[in-house]
């Protein structure tokens, strides 16, 4: 799952991709307004998580910009915690709003829950035959055992079951399993692929390769 | 619990009651004077007629009563008169007397003498006395005889003045009565229709919440005394409503601007605790965390400040400060970050210029507009400092190239936390500093001025009287 992160507080941005990364995510970040707007225009992120009270351009403004081309799903993560600021944040656009100071579970908690409706999934866990993924704990299961997965490897089977069904080229799986500024070798997809069906075995979900499209789960 | 409406209508009533009441009685009385005159009057009457009717020939005093006052021989209700000649014989008395005599008590004719009595009867009544020289009118007999002293007293019952006193006082009483009721009943109602607009004023007022301050009072159909009281109440409201929407702004403002470094803490502790990373040292976390509580601490004891300003509370030391050598320090201690910024700090005054005022508000001041320079100055540009005297003017400038701010921006600058940027990007800023500058500033009696020059650099004036 790739978050964007826009959040002008240098400590609090830091702590926060910190935490992200242990969770299992991957985190871009911006600064300001006019940088997270370009990010969030320019990458398929899973959420994006903003401030309302940005240097450059405001959080409002970045969200109704984001809104007249993308349907990213945004979580308002800001000081303001009146009703008024709530609800306004919701109307122009903003799919789940939580106050400062907040805990970080609870952050999290929604992030996933917008990655599930983003998704269409209702719940936290996604079975497909004999393997599960617990989003909330970023960890997959085969036969009630946990598998031994990479975060990497996480990242790649979850995002691969999330949208199973669908053909998910490896541009697509890159943009969403490594951040903006990582450099990502041309088959690093491909191994990390193979390395998730060696630990899942013969007897788990099969992901077959469409050769030149990509990756498929059915 | 007191109100004027009862202490009115209760005194009103009390009061009303008793002119009422002391008019009936004074009604009373001069009716039974009046009354009583005319019966005087009416005996007066008599007794002059039987005086009249008195006449002298030579046989001796004839009467024609019976033929002229034949009331006064009546079997019934009866009057009484009894004649006397100065040695106190008997002259002539009524039959009605019978053995009885009347009191022999007489009067002038001009002031005849009157008094009540006990009419042989047993009837209350009330006589009238005369005394007269008699001569007769006949010119010859008065040669003959000489005049005589001649005393005639004159008594009639009183039970018919009794009784039209007793009915008058009974119509009166009853009329009392009535008139107390009616006005029981009517004060009441004037009293409430004439303090209506105080019950409406005060209804209104009562009305009145810490949600409901905006409200007004209107004046038309207020009376003229209540007139002032609604402005001065419209007034206090207007006062009442901007400070508690400066007050309600100033804690949204400081709960805000508070949440931001506890998130920064809570998130800085949550995910060192979950996630501890060998590779960070602690003394990094610890320097965070330090750097967060200062960041709390500065914005608290500014709003502590700036609360003991408002409040009134703060105390001024007035003493001999240098400006220049205030300038000179801060100055210096502004350039290192200045010049961090790639900025251009220069000052320029003379040595020596002194003014009285508290040194501890006066170096805030200087100092706040000079870090707010540093801070707000355009990338690369320039921030002028400058002292001039007029006359007994010291004019201090402050003037650094301006980024974004606008003429309409100046009616806010001052306002506590207001930002031209919503963000905030610098711990150090409180979003105070100003809004103190200009409480030290009105504390100080100093002019403070702040303005867009021709060249767009923002420029802050203060104005001190030496």
């Amino acid at each position: 799952m790739k978050v964007l992160l826009v959040e002008d507080s240098v400590r609090l941005q830091e702590s926060l991709q910190k935490a992200f990364k242990n969770m299992g995510f991957v985190v871009d970040s911006a600064l300001d307004g006019e940088e997270g707007l370009w990010l969030a225009m320019n990458n398929d992120y899973d959420v994006v998580v903003l401030d309302m009270m940005l240097p450059k351009m405001d959080g409002a403004t970045v969200l109704k910009k984001l809104r007249e081309s993308k349907k990213t799903p945004v979580l308002i993560l800001s000081a303001k915690d009146s009703m008024e600021d709530k609800v306004g944040g919701l109307n122009i656009g903003a799919d789940d709003y939580l106050a400062k100071p907040f805990a970080i579970e609870e952050l999290a908690a929604r992030i996933n829950a917008l990655v599930r409706r983003k998704y269409s999934s209702e719940k936290n866990i996604i079975k497909f035959s004999d393997v599960e993924i617990d989003l909330s704990k970023k960890k997959a299961f085969q036969k009630g055992k946990e598998v031994d997965l990479t975060p990497r490897e996480y990242a790649v089977l979850e995002y691969i079951l999330l949208r199973r069904g669908s053909l998910v080229s490896r541009t697509e799986i890159e943009e969403h399993v490594y951040s903006y500024n990582q450099e990502v070798m041309s088959n690093v997809v491909d191994s990390v692929v193979c390395s998730v069906r060696k630990k899942l075995g013969t007897s788990g979900p099969l992901i077959k390769t469409r050769r030149g499209f990509g990756y498929i789960v059915e | 619990m007191f109100s004027i409406r009862k202490k009115l209508t209760l005194t009103l009533l009390l009061g009303i009651m008793a002119i009422v009441v002391l008019g009936g009685f004074h009604l009373y009385y001069f009716f039974q004077k009046s009354s009583l005159n005319r019966f005087d009057s009416y005996l007066s009457t008599k007794v002059r007629t039987i005086a009249a009717l008195l006449e002298q020939d030579q046989t001796g005093f004839n009467y024609e009563l019976d033929k002229f006052l034949p009331e006064i021989e009546k079997k019934t209700d009866s009057e009484y008169f009894q004649i006397w000649l100065e040695n106190g014989n008997v002259l002539r008395k009524s039959r009605s007397l019978k053995k009885f005599n009347l009191i022999r008590r007489t009067g002038s004719l001009e002031t005849p003498e009157f008094w009540d009595l006990i009419l042989p009867d047993g009837r209350e009544g009330r006589a009238v006395g005369i005394h007269f020289m008699y001569s007769s009118d006949d010119e010859k007999l008065s040669t003959v005889f000489a005049k005589q002293p001649i005393e005639i007293v004159f008594a009639s019952s009183k039970i018919r003045l009794k009784h039209d006193m007793q009915n008058f006082g009974i119509s009166l009483a009853i009329e009392i009565f009535l008139t107390l009721l009616l006005i029981v009943l009517i004060v009441p109602y004037f009293v409430k229709k004439g303090v209506s607009p105080i019950n409406k004023l005060a209804d209104s007022v009562s009305d009145i919440d810490s949600k409901s301050l905006d409200k007004r009072f209107s004046p038309i159909g207020l009376p003229k005394e209540l007139k002032p009281i609604a402005q001065k109440l419209n007034e206090l409201l207007v006062r009442l409503e901007d400070a508690f929407k400066r007050e309600k702004r100033l804690t949204a403002d400081v709960a805000h601007e508070l949440k931001t470094p506890i998130s920064e803490l809570i998130t800085l502790a949550e995910v060192n605790l979950n996630w501890p990373d060998s590779n960070v040292d602690n003394k990094k976390i610890l320097s965070d965390v330090l750097d967060i509580a200062k960041q709390m601490q500065n914005l608290i004891s500014t709003i502590l400040t700036q609360v003991r300003m408002e409040s009134r509370t703060q105390r001024i030391n007035l003493e001999q400060v240098d400006i220049s050598a205030a300038l000179s320090d801060l100055v210096r201690i502004h350039k290192k970050s200045a010049e961090a910024k790639l900025l251009k700090l220069d000052a320029s005054f003379a040595d020596g210029i002194k003014v009285q005022t508290d040194k501890a508000m006066f170096y805030s001041i200087l100092n706040n507009l000079l870090a707010n320079a540093v801070q707000y100055c355009a990338e690369n540009g320039s921030i002028n400092c400058s002292v001039n005297t007029d006359g007994e003017i010291i004019m201090i400038r402050i003037v650094n190239t301006n980024t974004d701010l606008v003429r309409q921006d100046l009616a806010h600058i001052f306002e506590p936390m207001w930002r031209k940027s919503q963000s905030r990007t610098s711990v150090n800023n409180t979003g105070l500093g100003l809004t103190l500058v200009k409480s030290f500033c009105e504390l100080l009696d100093i002019n403070l001025k702040a303005e867009i020059l021709e060249n767009n650099d923002f420029c802050v004036t203060l104005m001190i009287q030496s």
